[in-house]
């Protein structure tokens, strides 16, 4: 055997070759579809439509059912008639949760991080989401992660903050945000701001409404002084501003398609589980009391009427024979088939009016009624002009020809007495497809009045935490019961 | 060296130039079981090494000899050696098989054919007759019950679906714990037969497009020691698949077989026939319920509108079903030259499953050839080209899924009766109660009719792929060679979901239907070189030296367009849909491994062997790429050591062995990184927003963080391990104890969501596992015609879940929010969970109407209710033989696991199940008050069985499982070649019957066969969720060799 040493010189050259294109050939562990650093234009629309849709999905579900906006039916097995019996579980809260916190919250924080020094705009317009995002879960769930919420791996068990002193911080993010988007910015939303298109002063004007409904949360059954206080300061402020919302333009809302998987998804859910989920008895009634002409668009006729399924026994006494919703929620009727189209409401004109009615009814010894009137009927003239907004002709004349005789009626003017009560069932009426907020309401003013299905002797006033947050963060407060009131406003 | 190879020449050339070769002896060469010739015996003058000849095809040598030469030896693999004094120049000899040598030579890790005794591990062959004795579709179900440790669990009874298989405990939380597959010295892909819990229909693992009767044996590696050399992708065993080869010098051979068996379902739940449709005694034609009035003839008005007297339907659940089948023909063609061997099959496999629309059709073609190019030189290929067409029907928690209520339908309801689907081919389902002669179904709750989406709610896949190598083995001097191989597998699957517009299901929202269409490639190229020395020296020490290398990539490219909102019904293409979402993935992968074997033995009685081996994996990121591992192994053989051991033939064989070895695991891909995401919201209740909305894209954070300094999760295991043959080897035993540890395990790490993400993967956790498995076979009667062989074998494995990561409880392994599987420290791995009633004192509570309503429920903690994990499982085989006529009989048992099922749930909550009939009487929940008195309400049997079956509380909605089954059973006939004299041109036939899962026994599990997995090829199980009912099968077969 006679040793080549060319052979090994050239063995040993191919090794070396081989060795240098290993590294190459094991150095494939990027991936080559997906974005690792997306422009904010990218994620902004995600943390919209994700927060558009998780407002029409469970958390609306849950807290419409309680409020007795709406009412399940389908028997024991289906999972809203267990909402409906308060049997709202810790692990339905999950995907809930984890669709506001590791997908909405986080990818506005992405946008936050990418912009706040070249792009406040953008950084603004996150902020005054997350604003949003935070007033109405602190007001669904009480305290929260929010000071080291969304820290990513630096803090995967965030402390959570009790939820007055979130409000404290909401206020000055609001004031934030809204100076963010004043400022001058590299880059601006357009297009891709789902909610207002990219118009900043729309941002501006939705930023105070919200602080608006912050303070009006101030007020509650047994609020304090110094609660009323800080509201009345708060209020105040905003008014002499005069920068709100100016009309239905201006709502805070998303809204959606008609092409398949891009509709409202209430409209959705209608369709994939028929029949479970039916407008409230305890709606319908206040609306039937009223002869409210809103009912035309809010939903169906039922053997000629508006019957309203009863909260809390869908699981036994099954039926279908109820009304259900119309075009208000599922957008325009053609050819038996709603259109879907319809977007879901987080902060509406009419409700910034019953606000205000609310404000000057409390505030003044209760007796400035006749500004609070005004606020009133323009709350109620806005819902009704809302109402009509997927209407075909003869629907929104039916609707609106009956807004005259209603403002005119017992039902459209404030007198003393019963005021809130009117303005919180005005404002139950018009946020009807609102999630949070009406439950909101009913915490603070016992309005409407609500009776609790059987067997609860309650009303629940505070959602459970997420499973996943509880067994994964050693910092998630007890709840001991969804009967105990545990936001701070709820007093 | 060089000097050393020169002298070795020399000695070589010294000691073969002094034979003088001065006569030839001829002979021809037999086997003594059929008395055909032998070709490819080896013949050699004794204490001649050098001499040999082979003989050719017709079984004849011709050998020269010297004058001094006394005697010739006749050796053959499969058959005792014999050694034969030459008396005259002709010599005719009949060799005798060995019974114990096919087992001696085990194909191990990398194609290293090695001695049985000097394993040091475990490694167990199952040959063709024993994997096609019971037919079946998958190959990975004719490995159910055989081998000791191998755990095998169908999906179901759908044509096609899928098998999981775990050769000994689970070794990681959330990564795959299935083996890895190699056929023919190369890794093939057995992914796919994940089940998803809401979507999807039927997936197959892709294992099922081997053509079984391809397959000469399987040998399972079992455990890292077995498998090290196969790397990081072997942690959890290997299943070695070794196809039919021709061999050389054989004459060439034509076979015709084919075999047919009859599909049925093997168990249909009991129903009561007594009380019609509806609730609280009264008939209720929307109602999903048979809780309704008592049948007693009574008309009454259906769903359409229509008067129809009340009759109950016994056989209204078993019409869904009807009698499938299967059909498979192989024609072969092998054979040999002198240098050459090939093998060429082609098989065809048709099945038609029990509900219409299943189907799968394979067409497989194999090339096996190999050729010596040199007298060092051989270079030796396989290549197979498959084709898979099959179609499945929707499963799981789908309301398109046939059997979503298909087994719980009202007693008075039969489908036939009634329109299925609208003029126009749509479902019309009610969506109030007002009757309507327009509605195809009665269900107000949104299910679909069964036979509609039988007909229109499809899942069809077609797979070509081709799975190849080439090799090239090159004999560089006695004691030393080298080879390499490279390989292939490749697949393209194309894939169409429809879901015809109004149907109810996620990928169906609001009834608008949509088409899915996939298509997916995958890549895996290997590639081999390894180097073996074997030497012996001073006389006594021999040693074995492998020095090896692997480069494995592997790549995956998927591009998905889903299409929603058909628009013109039962037009199927893309294009006639509304909205689009397209989804395309890429993965790539590789992995370069280095490898060295040094095995070392003393007198062919004690071995020793060390294995070490480095990866790089591109999963990590560079500076964790690199790692390494080893492996030892020691077996001693003590029958041969102390010979005096054997002397009276009742102990025959001993050996001990034992090992330990550390694999390391990769990564998943991509895995370093945290990346964005198409956004794409949805609940789990069918509602969801697609993106690009209104003409803008969304990206959206992944929830689960990726991890820069992710390294490799490593098992060590260690294995101990007797194998005895006693009483002239008839009896022999295998025992095994093995325990393994895992640490640094690599999982996504669940988090608190309120972080931003809501895992992040992480090295964390500690899991353990120890096992015993136990082999017993033996042949109680052997004589000249009648043989009995009978093998038992055992299986007992638990794990420890030792440490999850800090602050995270549990890890969930599938199922839904409730119930779920679970890993949970201090219990078994995947332990299920779900809510339970709130208890006092152990019992449950009632409200103040003695019923255990949804308030009752605990709804705060789920509590563990079963563990799917059975504590021990067997296998009895056995085989009576006489003449050419043999029974075979595989019985699978299983002892314990539990099992959640929806279907048992859904039967007594309805009011279907021949238990709920008992209707004339009143019930009580045995529990107690909330202050703690008994409770002594009592309920009707609607109450009491809605109570208790609620799909709230899953609490008496687990059963155990336990099983006994005869498996397999196969009666063959292989007609004597004396009777086919007159058929000359016929060298054989085989005939025979073969069945399978005939007979089953679960004393524990009411209604339905408890082998059925909502999840499939996963790491969950104990949950079935509508699943299809499993199947008997049984058919005949018939094969002609020419």
């Amino acid at each position: 055997m006679k040793i080549n040493i060319k052979k090994i010189v050239f063995g040993l050259a191919l090794a070396m070759t081989g060795l240098s294109s290993c590294k190459k050939f094991v150095d494939i562990n990027d991936d080559p579809t997906r974005l690792k650093d997306p422009d904010a234009s990218l994620i902004l629309p995600a943390a919209e439509g994700n927060l558009g849709f998780t407002m029409g999905s469970d958390i609306h579900r849950f807290t419409s059912l309680w409020v007795q906006q709406f009412a399940a039916q389908g028997g024991g097995s289906v999972q809203p008639t267990q909402y409906d019996k308060y049997a709202v579980g810790e692990g339905d809260i999950n995907n809930t949760w984890a669709a506001t916190f590791a997908g909405t919250l986080a990818d506005l924080q992405k946008v936050i991080e990418k912009t706040k020094a070249t792009s406040p705009k953008y950084a603004g317009v996150a902020e005054l989401i997350k604003a949003y995002v935070y007033q109405t879960h602190v007001d669904a769930y009480g305290d929260l992660p929010y000071t080291e919420a969304i820290g990513y791996e630096a803090n995967l068990k965030p402390k959570f903050d009790g939820s007055s002193a979130i409000y404290d911080n909401l206020f000055s993010l609001i004031d934030e945000g809204i100076a963010d988007i004043k400022k001058a910015s590299l880059l601006a939303p357009t297009t891709d701001d789902l909610f207002y298109g990219g118009d900043m002063d729309k941002w501006e004007r939705f930023g105070n409404a919200l602080k608006l409904r912050m303070y009006i949360h101030y007020f509650s059954t047994n609020g304090t002084a110094a609660d009323a206080t800080r509201a009345k300061t708060g209020i105040t402020a905003i008014l002499a501003a005069n920068k709100l919302l100016r009309g239905n333009t201006d709502n805070f809302q998303m809204r959606f398609l008609t092409s398949a998987n891009q509709t409202n998804p209430i409209h959705q859910f209608e369709g994939s589980r028929p029949n479970q989920f039916f407008p409230s008895k305890t709606l319908v009634d206040i609306m039937n009391a009223k002869s409210d002409s809103r009912r035309n668009s809010y939903f169906t006729l039922q053997s000629g009427t508006y019957i309203g399924a009863t909260n809390g026994n869908g699981d036994v006494v099954v039926s279908t024979a109820f009304s259900r919703m119309s075009t208000y929620l599922r957008g325009k009727l053609s050819a038996g088939a709603y259109s879907g189209e319809a977007p879901i409401r987080m902060f509406t004109f009419a409700e910034q009016n019953q606000i205000l009615a609310e404000y000057f009814a409390r505030t003044n010894g209760g007796n400035d009624l006749l500004t609070a009137d005004t606020y009133y009927k323009a709350g109620i003239t806005a819902s009704f002009a809302n109402a009509v907004e997927f209407s075909d002709a003869t629907e929104a004349s039916a609707v609106s020809s009956g807004l005259t005789a209603y403002l005119a009626s017992a039902n459209g003017t404030l007198v003393t007495g019963n005021a809130l009560q009117k303005i919180i069932e005005e404002k139950f009426v018009s946020n009807f497809g609102v999630a949070i907020e009406p439950w909101t309401d009913w915490r603070r003013t016992g309005f409407p009045v609500l009776t609790p299905v059987s067997p609860s002797t309650a009303v629940p006033r505070i959602l459970p935490y997420s499973f996943n947050e509880r067994s994964y963060n050693p910092n998630t407060p007890a709840r001991p019961s969804v009967f105990v009131k545990s936001v701070f406003w709820d007093k | 060296m060089k000097k050393l190879l020169q002298s070795l020449f020399i000695l070589l050339f010294i000691a073969t130039s002094a034979i003088a070769q001065d006569r030839t002896i001829t002979g021809t060469v037999t086997a003594s079981e059929d008395g055909l010739p032998l070709p490819g015996v080896s013949v050699k003058i004794k204490d001649a090494p050098n001499s040999g000849v082979s003989t050719n095809a017709a079984g004849k040598f011709s050998i020269k000899t010297s004058a001094a030469a006394k005697v010739l030896v006749f050796s053959s693999v499969g058959y005792l050696t014999q050694e034969v004094t030459i008396r005259g120049n002709v010599i005719n000899v009949s060799l005798e098989v060995d019974s114990k040598s096919l087992s001696e030579v085990v194909v191990t890790a990398l194609g290293q054919k090695r001695e049985a005794k000097s394993l040091g591990y475990a490694a167990t062959t199952i040959d063709a007759s024993k994997l096609t004795a019971g037919r079946s579709t998958n190959v990975v179900n004719a490995l159910a019950g055989k081998v000791a440790g191998v755990k095998i669990l169908s999906t179901g009874g759908a044509t096609g679906a899928s098998s999981n298989i775990n050769i000994r405990q689970a070794t990681t939380f959330t990564g795959s714990n299935q083996p890895l597959w190699v056929l023919d010295g190369i890794p093939i892909d057995n992914g796919g037969g994940g089940q998803s819990v809401n979507t999807g229909s039927t997936n197959s693992n892709r294992g099922i497009d081997l053509n079984q009767d391809d397959i000469e044996s399987v040998t399972i590696l079992k455990g890292p020691a077995a498998a090290v050399l196969y790397g990081s992708r072997a942690v959890a065993g290997a299943v070695i698949v070794t196809t039919k080869k021709g061999s050389k010098g054989q004459a060439g051979r034509v076979e015709l077989s084919s075999n047919y068996n009859y599909i049925e379902v093997n168990r249909l739940p009991d129903y009561q026939n007594e009380y019609s449709q509806g609730a609280n005694g009264l008939y209720d034609s929307y109602s999903q319920m048979s809780w309704g009035a008592k049948i007693t003839g009574q008309t009454v008005t259906n769903y359409l509108g229509n008067p129809e007297t009340l009759t109950a339907y016994p056989d209204n659940v078993k019409d869904i079903f009807k009698g499938g089948y299967n059909l498979q023909n192989n024609v072969t063609f092998t054979g040999g030259t002198e240098k050459s061997a090939y093998y060429f099959n082609y098989g065809n496999f048709k099945e038609s499953g029990f509900i219409d629309n299943n189907t799968l059709a394979k067409n497989n073609f194999t090339v096996n050839a190999s050729t010596q190019l040199s007298k060092n030189l051989t270079l030796s290929s396989s290549i197979q080209y498959i084709h898979n067409n099959s179609v499945g029907t929707p499963t799981g928690n789908a309301r398109s899924n046939p059997l979503f209520d298909g087994m719980t339908l009202p007693r008075t309801y039969n489908l036939a009766n009634y329109p299925f689907e609208t003029p126009a081919g749509l479902n019309n389902i009610p969506t109030s109660r007002v009757n309507n002669a327009g509605y195809t179904y009665y269900n107000i709750l949104g299910t679909d009719n069964p036979l509609w989406s039988i007909k229109y709610v499809l899942y069809k896949q077609k797979i070509d792929r081709a799975i190849g190598n080439v090799g090239l083995d090159y004999k560089i001097a006695d004691w030393l060679s080298a080879n390499y191989k490279i390989g292939i597998d490749q697949y393209t699957n194309v894939s169409k979901t429809i879901n015809e517009k109004s149907a109810n299901n996620n990928q169906s929202a609001s009834r608008a239907g949509s088409i899915i269409d996939n298509t997916t490639n995958r890549r895996e190229v290997s590639s081999y070189f390894n180097l073996v020395a074997n030497k012996r020296f001073w006389k006594d020490f021999g040693a074995r030296f492998l020095l090896g290398n692997e480069i494995n990539y592997r790549r995956l490219d998927q591009l998905q367009v889903t299409g929603n909102g058909i628009q013109a019904a039962h037009n199927y293409n893309i294009s006639n849909t509304l909205t689009y979402i397209p989804v395309q993935a890429i993965t790539e992968q590789s992995l370069v491994g280095v490898y060295a074997d040094i095995s070392l033995d003393y007198k062919s009685f004690a071995y020793l062997s060390f294995t070490g081996r480095r990866d790089v994996s591109s999963t990590f990121a560079p500076d964790k790429r690199s790692y390494f591992y080893p492996k030892v192994d020691a077996s001693f053989i003590a029958t041969e050591a102390f010979p005096e051991l054997k002397q009276n033939d009742i102990l025959t064989y001993l050996k001990i062995r034992a090992n330990y070895a550390k694999v390391g695991r990769e990564a998943p891909v991509y895995s370093t990184g945290t990346y964005f995401g198409t956004a794409g919201p949805s609940d789990g209740f069918g509602p969801n927003l697609v993106f690009p909305f209104n003409g803008v894209n969304g990206q959206t954070f992944s929830n689960a963080a990726g991890n820069i300094n992710i390294k490799p999760e490593f098992t060590a295991s260690r294995e101990i391990g007797l194998e005895a043959k006693l009483l002239k080897d008839r009896l022999s035993f295998d025992i095994a104890y093995y325990s393994t540890k895992s640490t640094d395990i690599i999982f996504s790490v669940p988090s608190a969501p309120s972080s931003g993400f809501t895992s992040t993967l992480l090295n964390a956790g500690t899991l353990k596992a120890h096992g015993i498995e136990l082999l017993v076979s033996g042949t109680p009667i052997k004589s000249r015609d009648f043989n009995w062989d009978l093998s038992v074998n055992f299986t007992k494995g638990r794990n420890e879940v030792v440490e999850l990561a800090p602050g995270v409880p549990f890890i969930g392994n599938g199922g839904f929010t409730n119930p779920q599987g679970r890993i949970v420290t201090g219990y078994q791995y995947g332990t299920l969970f779900g809510q339970v009633f709130k208890k006092l004192n152990g019992k449950d509570i009632v409200d103040a109407n003695g019923r255990l309503s949804s308030g009752q429920i605990n709804t705060a903690e789920l509590q563990p209710i079963g563990d799917p994990n059975p504590k021990w499982t067997g296998g009895v085989n056995t085989t009576f033989s006489y003449k050419g006529l043999s029974l075979s009989l595989f019985a699978d048992i299983r002892y314990g696991g539990d099992i959640y099922s929806r279907t048992i749930t859904d039967l007594r909550r309805y009011g279907v199940a021949a238990e709920t009939g008992n209707r004339d009487r009143l019930y009580m929940h045995n529990a107690v008050y909330a202050d703690g008195t008994p409770n002594n309400t009592l309920i009707t049997a609607e109450q009491y069985y809605s109570d208790l079956y609620s799909s709230a509380a899953q609490q008496y909605a687990v059963f155990d499982g336990s099983w006994i089954r005869l498996r397999e059973a196969t009666l063959s006939y292989r007609i004597p070649g004396k009777l086919l004299n007159k058929l000359s041109f016929i060298k054989g036939i085989n005939v025979g019957l073969t069945g399978r899962n005939l007979l089953m026994y679960a004393p524990n599990f009411p209604h339905l066969d408890p082998e059925n997995n909502l999840l499939g090829v996963s790491n969950g199980q104990g949950i079935e969720y509508n699943g299809q009912p499993q199947t008997r099968t049984y058919g005949g077969f018939l094969k002609l060799s020419f």
